[in-house]
C-alpha cells in the first residue's frame, strides 16, 4: 500500500493532511493508533518545512511518501528547504517542571517516540528523512 | 480550532473544540490573552480532537504565566489521542488533568492563590514557603495520659471511648472492638487522619488494622487509654523542600519551625500542632508491643521506658525504613528552649513523655504518629490538609502505621501549623 502527497509553501497546505491520513490509514487498514502516529508526525514534520524551510510562498515545499509493508509502516520526507537535519536536536527534558521547561523542539521528539529508526541525509537540495515505525494491532 | 467560555464554581472554562495544531494555535493564543496571570481556568478538553505540540507550548506558557501570577489551570475530559500527546511531552504530570469538568472546577475553586501572601524562608536545612490559612485559635485536646502508659497503669476504668470525626487529627493508644476484654489486651500505637483510622494492635502479628469509615453515619469508637486531638484548625501551610543531597529530619523541621516561630508569631506559646504529608528518605519506627496493662507492670516497678525495661515493651527501627514512600504525619512538639508559662503545665505533661528511641534530643520534645503509603499521587496544590491527605488515602497503597521518631527523614513535606493556644481536657462528649 502506497500514497504520496505534495505541499507547497503555505500554511493552508496542512488542511490538507487530515483528510489525506485518513485515506491512507483506511485503505492501509491502520489502528486508530497508528492513525494518531501517523497525524502528529505528518503534521510536526510537514508544519516545521513550512514555517522554517525559508522556502519562498507558493513554490514546492515538500513530498510525503507513505508506505506499508510486512507490518512496517514508512513514512519519507523530502523537502526543499535550507539543510537541517532534526535528528540532530537534543530531545527536551520533558522531566523539568513547567517553569524550567524550553519551549520548542517538542515535535521532533514526538516523531522519534513514535517511531523505531529514522534515518536523515542531505541529497542534492533536499532534506530526506526517513521514518520507520512498526505497526500496532 | 473555537474556543468557547463559560463559569462554573466560579472558575472560568474554556470548552476548546477542534483541532490544537499549528493553525489552531493562532485562535488559542490570541484567546487566552484574556487569562489573567492570577486567574483560575479549566480548559475543557471533551471536543478538541487533536493536539501538536504547537498546541502543547501554548499550554506550557499559559502553564508558565499562571505560576508565575499565582492563578492556576487544571485540563478536564481530555480524550486519548490528546493524552498521548501529553504523556509524550511530559505535561500530564505537570498540569493538574480531570476526568471530568466539575472535579476540575472544585479543585481549582479550592486552590488558593499564591501570590503576594506567601512568605519564604530559605534556612539551613531547607526551603520554606508560608501560606497563611486562617486565624485559627488551636487547641491539643487530651484524653486520658501519657502516664498511665508509660508507668503501665492502664486498668478497664481509664480506657475512654472516643467517638471517631470525620475530619479528625488525633494520635494515641487506642484499640477497636466490641467488648472490654476483646481490647483491653490489644491497646496500640493509633492515628486519625483524612477520615481514616489506623492502630498497631499489640497482638504480636505487628500489623497494623487500617479502616475508613464509609459514611459519616457509622459510628466507630475507639477505646483510647491516651489520646490528643489538634483542634481549632490551622494557621499556616508550609511547603518545605530540603536540598535533594541532604534530607531533613523531622526533628530539624520542627526546630525550624519553632525558631521561626519565634520570629514571625506573637501568637507563639511554645508549642506546635502538625498536620504533615511527607515524602520520606528514611523512616525511624517504634512501636509499643504490649498492651500497657496495671497488671503487666514490670518486677522492677519502673516505667516500660526506662532503660531497663525498653527493648522488653517496644521495638524501634535501627535502621531506615520505607523510603520512597508518602507519610501522612499527625503530631505536637513542644519547644524546651521557648517560653511555656503560657500553656497548662499539667496537661503538656499529659501528652508529652521522653522516648529513650529518640536519639539526642534536649531542647524539644516530639510526639508523632505515621501511616506510610506508597505511588501516593503528587500532591495537588490546594494547601488544605484534609483535601491534600484524603487523596492519599484514597488512590495510595497502605503500607504501615507507627509512632514516628524524630531521627526519620524527608525530602519534601506539606506541613499545616497549628499555633497551640492551648492543651486541655478534652470535652467532646467522650462515651464510657
Amino acid at each position: 500500500m502506497k500514497a504520496v502527497a505534495e505541499f507547497v509553501s503555505d500554511r493552508v497546505e496542512l488542511t490538507k493532511l487530515e483528510p489525506f491520513t485518513a485515506d491512507f490509514a483506511s485503505a492501509a487498514a491502520l489502528s486508530d493508533k497508528d492513525l494518531f502516529a501517523l497525524q502528529i508526525i505528518l503534521e510536526e514534520l510537514v508544519t516545521n518545512v513550512i514555517d522554517y524551510g525559508q522556502i519562498p510562498a507558493g513554490q514546492p515545499a515538500a513530498k510525503v511518501e507513505l508506505s506499508v509493508e510486512d507490518e512496517v509502516l514508512k513514512i519519507l520526507l523530502t523537502d526543499y528547504g535550507r539543510e537541517f537535519n532534526p535528528l540532530l536536536r537534543d530531545d527536551p527534558d520533558t522531566t523539568l517542571p513547567a517553569d524550567q521547561r524550553q519551549i520548542g523542539g517538542l515535535g521532533i521528539h514526538f516523531c522519534k517516540k513514535l517511531t523505531e529508526e529514522q534515518t536523515y541525509e542531505r541529497r542534492g537540495n533536499s532534506n530526506v528523512l526517513l521514518l520507520v515505525r512498526r505497526l500496532h494491532p | 480550532m473555537k474556543i468557547e467560555w463559560s463559569q462554573i464554581r466560579g472558575v472560568r472554562v474554556a470548552h476548546l473544540i477542534g483541532r490544537l495544531d499549528g493553525f489552531g494555535s493562532k485562535v488559542v493564543t490570541e484567546s487566552f490573552v484574556q487569562i489573567g496571570a492570577s486567574d483560575r481556568v479549566v480548559l475543557d478538553c471533551r471536543e478538541l480532537s487533536y493536539l501538536s505540540s504547537a498546541g502543547v507550548r501554548d499550554l506550557l506558557t499559559l502553564q508558565k504565566r499562571l505560576a508565575a501570577g499565582g492563578g492556576a489551570m487544571a485540563l478536564s475530559d481530555v480524550q486519548p489521542f490528546c493524552a498521548s500527546v501529553l504523556e509524550m511531552s511530559g505535561l500530564s504530570g505537570m498540569i493538574p488533568i480531570f476526568a471530568e469538568l466539575d472535579a476540575a472546577a472544585e479543585e481549582l475553586r479550592l486552590h488558593e492563590g499564591t501570590g503576594a501572601s506567601a512568605e519564604v524562608r530559605t534556612t539551613v536545612i531547607g526551603k520554606a514557603v508560608f501560606h497563611p490559612i486562617g486565624n485559627a485559635c488551636g487547641t491539643i485536646d487530651i484524653l486520658g495520659d501519657i502516664a498511665n502508659v508509660i508507668e503501665c497503669a492502664i486498668t478497664k476504668d481509664l480506657v475512654i471511648g472516643k467517638p471517631f470525626f470525620e475530619t479528625e487529627y488525633s494520635l494515641g493508644l487506642g484499640a477497636l472492638g466490641g467488648e472490654l476484654e476483646d481490647y483491653l489486651p490489644l491497646l496500640g500505637e493509633a492515628i486519625m487522619v483524612a477520615g481514616a483510622m489506623v492502630w498497631l494492635p499489640t497482638d504480636g502479628n505487628d500489623t497494623p488494622d487500617y479502616m475508613i469509615p464509609r459514611k459519616a453515619s457509622t459510628r466507630v469508637v475507639l477505646q483510647t487509654g491516651f489520646n490528643a486531638s489538634l483542634r481549632g484548625g490551622f494557621n499556616e501551610f508550609v511547603e518545605f523542600t530540603s536540598p535533594p543531597d541532604r534530607p531533613a529530619s523531622i526533628r530539624e523541621i520542627y526546630r525550624m519551625l519553632f525558631d521561626l516561630s519565634k520570629e514571625r508569631r506573637p501568637d507563639y506559646r511554645g508549642v506546635l500542632g502538625l498536620a504533615m504529608r511527607a515524602e520520606i528518605h528514611g523512616a525511624y519506627g517504634a512501636g509499643l508491643m504490649r498492651s500497657p496493662l496495671l497488671e503487666r507492670r514490670p518486677a522492677n516497678g519502673k516505667m516500660i521506658t526506662d532503660p531497663s525495661n525498653y527493648a522488653d515493651w517496644f521495638e524501634s527501627d535501627q535502621a531506615p525504613r520505607h523510603a520512597g514512600t508518602t507519610a501522612l504525619i499527625c503530631g505536637a512538639g513542644e519547644d524546651l528552649t521557648a517560653d511555656l508559662s503560657g500553656v497548662d503545665q499539667e496537661c503538656l505533661r499529659r501528652m508529652f513523655y521522653v522516648n529513650l528511641a529518640n536519639q539526642g534530643a534536649a531542647h524539644e520534645v516530639l510526639h508523632n504518629h505515621a501511616v506510610f503509603f506508597r505511588n501516593a499521587p503528587a500532591p495537588r496544590g490546594t494547601h488544605d490538609m484534609d483535601v491534600e491527605m484524603r487523596q492519599v488515602v484514597e488512590l495510595g497503597e497502605f503500607v504501615d502505621m507507627r509512632h514516628l521518631l524524630d531521627q526519620t527523614t524527608v525530602y519534601s513535606a506539606l506541613i499545616a501549623v497549628s499555633y497551640i493556644q492551648e492543651v486541655r481536657e478534652d470535652s467532646s462528649s467522650p462515651t464510657g
